[in-house]
């Protein structure tokens, strides 16, 4: 998402991600990942996750993601190389929800919810090009 | 739909709606942090 942020600004949208964890983590997290083109605001409680009814992933098939990662040899793209960068994920795995999967909505400015992807495993996120598919189609409003 | 967030700045939150109001937006929500 960050790589593409002009892009999906560009048709009048701002984007806002959210994830189920406090400030203070958020804030590491910036420190060594950062800087982001949007904001990062976090749910500690997850009560929109849970409101918006978001699925989990069960244990069984997060093993058997990560173990598919490591045979093709992806292992890096889970747990960095990078002290400071492993140092994060792994403070995010032992104190945030690992099993919980996200979503996408487009909201207008009347609240209405125009388009939305719920994730329904790990790797089904919404795609960039279909995202400025929907921009495109439901033009949103100033 | 309306929530409260925390913001990444210490202390403070941020309702959804008032993000809203500004611009429509794109939301995420993100399995995890990292």
């Amino acid at each position: 998402m960050r790589e593409h942020n002009d892009s999906i600004v560009s048709h009048g949208v701002t984007i806002i991600a959210v994830v189920p964890t406090d400030s203070p983590q958020i804030r590491e997290y910036l420190n060594v990942y950062g800087p982001y083109p949007f904001a990062i605001l976090g749910d500690p409680e997850q009560i929109a996750y849970k409101t918006l009814g978001l699925r989990h992933v069960s244990l069984g098939k997060s093993l058997k993601i990560i173990t598919e990662y490591l045979l093709t040899g992806r292992i890096r793209e889970i747990f960095p190389k990078d002290n400071e960068q492993m140092k994060i994920i792994m403070k995010a795995m032992s104190s945030q929800d690992v099993y919980q999967l996200g979503g996408t909505w487009l909201i207008e400015t009347t609240g209405e919810i125009l388009w939305q992807h719920i994730d329904s495993e790990s790797a089904d996120h919404a795609q960039i090009p279909q995202i400025l598919q929907t921009l495109e189609k439901f033009k949103p409003l100033d | 739909m309306d929530f409260l967030f925390e913001s990444q700045n210490e202390g403070k939150k941020v309702y959804l709606r008032d993000l809203i109001n500004e611009k429509s937006i794109i939301l995420v929500l993100l399995r995890h942090l990292g």
